[in-house]
C-alpha cells in the first residue's frame, strides 16, 4: 500500500528557475525532473545573485528558485537554500544550506560554473570522484544534485547505493571536492527513478480517461522527454520490480507511444514490444496501441505473431488494425 | 429503430471470449472491470440516441470533440429497445458537445441500481457492437465535423485544433 508520505513530498516539488533568468524548461507544475545538470539553460546569467561570497560561506543572493508543493503553494528561495515539501501533503519548508567553497570570485564565470576544489568528496565518496581533479560543474547541476540529495532523504529506499551514501552525507553541507560526471549522472538517473516512481505512485489514484491527458502521461512525456531512453529504461525497471495496477500500466505504455521524442524511439518500442506478451489483455493492447501511434513499421512481425496466440478476439482486430495502421 | 451510442473506454474487457486465466468467468457473465465503462454519475448514465446510422460518425465526431485531446474513442452501439427490456427509464438532457444537433441526441440513462447496471453490462456485452476508432480516424471525423460547420470550433479544445492539424498534414 502506497502511503501519503510516499507521494506527496517532492512530487510537487518543481524546482523550477522563473523565466526571467532564461529558464528551466519546467513550470510549477511539473514534476520534479527539471533540475538535471543537462537542463542548464545556456544563457543562464546571475546578474542577481548579489554579492559573492568568500570561499566557506553561504550563498544568499536573491537569486532563486520556485518550488510548488503538492499543495499548490509556492515557495521561493535563495540558490543555496532550498525549499522543500514534506510528508504527507503538507508544505513545511526543509531549507538546505550548502556550504560553497569555490574559489572563482568573476561574476561572469561564476555565472555558469562553480569551480569545486576537492577536499571533502574524495574523502566522502572516493569510488565516485576523480582525484585530483577539480571538476567544473554547472552551478544549478550542483543545486539540484543537492535538492535531490534531500528529496532522497524521503525517498532513499529507491535509491541506489551511490545516491544513499550522499543522501547519508549530504547534511554536512560542506561541498569541497570535484563532483565527477559520473556522480552527476547517477544523480540524474536517481532523480527519474525518483519522479516517475511518484508518478506511478500517484497514477494509482487517477481515474484514467480517453480523450483526457492524465498526470502520469504527463509526467512520463516530460521524463521522456527530457531524459529519452534512460527515462524509459527506469520506468521498464519500475514496472518490472513494483507492482502497480493494471490501469496505471495501461496508462504508462499508451502515453509511451504518444511522445514525441525521435532519441528515445527505440527504447519506447522495445518495451512495448515485449509488453506484447503480458498476460493482461489490457497490456497488450496499450502495446498494440502504442506502436502503431509510433508508426514503428518494425514492429508489424512481433504484432502479427501477438495476433497469432491471442485469444482475445476484440483484442486480436486491435492487432489488426494495428498492422493496418503500419502498413498504411 | 434507434441505435444508442455509449464511450466503454476499453472494449477489449468486453469481449465474450475467455482465455485461460479466465475460467473462474462464466460466459454469461461480465468482466467486473468492464463496468468502469459503463460507470453512473448520480446513478445516471449519458448515452447518445442516433437514429440514423448515417449520423453515427457525427455523433462520435462531436463526442470526441467534446475531449481535451485527440484520442482513440472505444464505444458501444445498441439498440434502444434494449433499454425498453430492461424497463431503464431515461431523461432527455441537451448535451454539450460542440455540435447543437448531437446535443439534442443527448440522454441520460436515470435511476439506475447496482443491479440493473450489471443487467445492462450483461446485455451489452451479448448485444452491442463494440467499436475502436484511432486517434487519426477520429481527427478526420473532427476535421469534417469543422470543415462542415456542424462542429463549433471555438467549444474545441486548443489542442484538438492543433493535434487534427498534425493529423491531417499526415
Amino acid at each position: 500500500m502506497t502511503s501519503e508520505a510516499q507521494l506527496a513530498p517532492s512530487f510537487g516539488t518543481p524546482l523550477a528557475l522563473p523565466s526571467r533568468h532564461g529558464a528551466l524548461l519546467y513550470g510549477p507544475s511539473e514534476p520534479d525532473f527539471g533540475l538535471g545538470y543537462r537542463l542548464i539553460p545556456s544563457e543562464f546569467h546571475t546578474e542577481s545573485l548579489g554579492p559573492l561570497t568568500k570561499e566557506g560561506t553561504y550563498i544568499t543572493g536573491p537569486f532563486s528558485f520556485e518550488s510548488t508543493s503538492n499543495a499548490g503553494a509556492v515557495y521561493t528561495s535563495s540558490l543555496w537554500e532550498i525549499p522543500f515539501t514534506s510528508k504527507g501533503g503538507s508544505t513545511a519548508l526543509n531549507e538546505v544550506k550548502v556550504k560553497v567553497p569555490f574559489v572563482g570570485q568573476s561574476r561572469s564565470r561564476i555565472s555558469t560554473d562553480i569551480e569545486i576544489p576537492q577536499t571533502f568528496a574524495t574523502r566522502k565518496f572516493p569510488n565516485y570522484l576523480e582525484r585530483g581533479i577539480s571538476k567544473v560543474i554547472p552551478a544549478i547541476g550542483l543545486a539540484g544534485a543537492i535538492a535531490y540529495s534531500s528529496y532522497l532523504v524521503e525517498s532513499s529506499s529507491n535509491a541506489p547505493p551511490t545516491i544513499r551514501a550522499l543522501v547519508e552525507n549530504s547534511n554536512d553541507a560542506t561541498w569541497g571536492p570535484a563532483v565527477s560526471e559520473q556522480m552527476l549522472r547517477s544523480i540524474t538517473a536517481s532523480r527519474i527513478y525518483g519522479g516517475l516512481a511518484r508518478a506511478l505512485a500517484v497514477g494509482g489514484t487517477e481515474e484514467f480517461k480517453d480523450g483526457y491527458e492524465s498526470d502520469l502521461a504527463h509526467w512520463i512525456s516530460a521524463a521522456v522527454s527530457a531524459y529519452h531512453s534512460l527515462a524509459v529504461d527506469t520506468l521498464r525497471k519500475l514496472l518490472t520490480d513494483h507492482k502497480y495496477s493494471i490501469d496505471v500500466m495501461y496508462e504508462a505504455f499508451k502515453s509511451l507511444g504518444s511522445v514525441e521524442d525521435p532519441d528515445s524511439r527505440g527504447a519506447r518500442a522495445e518495451l512495448l514490444i515485449e509488453m506484447l506478451k503480458h498476460p493482461s489483455a489490457l497490456i497488450r493492447d496499450s502495446a498494440g496501441l502504442g506502436l502503431a501511434d509510433m508508426k514503428y513499421k518494425e514492429a508489424i512481425p512481433y504484432i502479427k505473431a501477438a495476433l497469432e496466440t491471442e485469444r482475445n478476439s476484440i483484442l486480436r482486430n486491435n492487432f489488426l488494425e494495428s498492422i493496418e495502421q503500419l502498413q498504411a | 429503430m434507434s441505435q444508442l451510442f455509449r464511450e466503454v473506454n476499453n472494449i477489449v474487457w468486453w469481449d465474450k471470449c475467455r482465455d485461460e486465466t479466465e475460467t473462474w468467468l462464466p460466459s454469461t457473465d461480465l468482466r467486473a472491470d468492464a463496468l468502469k465503462g459503463i460507470a453512473t454519475r448520480e446513478n445516471k448514465l449519458s448515452i447518445y440516441r442516433v437514429d440514423r446510422s448515417q449520423d453515427i460518425e457525427r455523433t462520435i465526431a462531436a463526442y470526441a470533440a467534446l475531449r481535451k485531446k485527440l484520442d482513440k474513442i472505444d464505444f458501444a452501439l445498441f439498440e434502444s429497445s434494449l433499454l425498453t427490456e430492461l424497463s431503464i427509464s431515461v431523461e432527455e438532457i441537451p448535451g454539450e458537445t460542440p455540435d447543437e444537433t448531437v446535443n439534442g441526441w443527448h440522454i441520460d440513462l436515470v435511476s439506475l441500481s447496482g443491479s440493473t447496471l450489471v443487467r445492462f453490462g450483461v446485455a451489452l456485452q451479448t448485444r452491442a457492437q463494440f467499436t475502436r476508432l484511432r486517434k487519426h480516424a477520429v481527427g478526420k471525423l473532427i476535421t469534417l465535423g469543422i470543415e462542415s460547420r456542424r462542429l463549433d470550433p471555438t467549444r474545441i479544445s486548443s489542442e484538438i485544433v492543433r493535434d487534427v492539424g498534425l493529423v491531417n498534414k499526415n
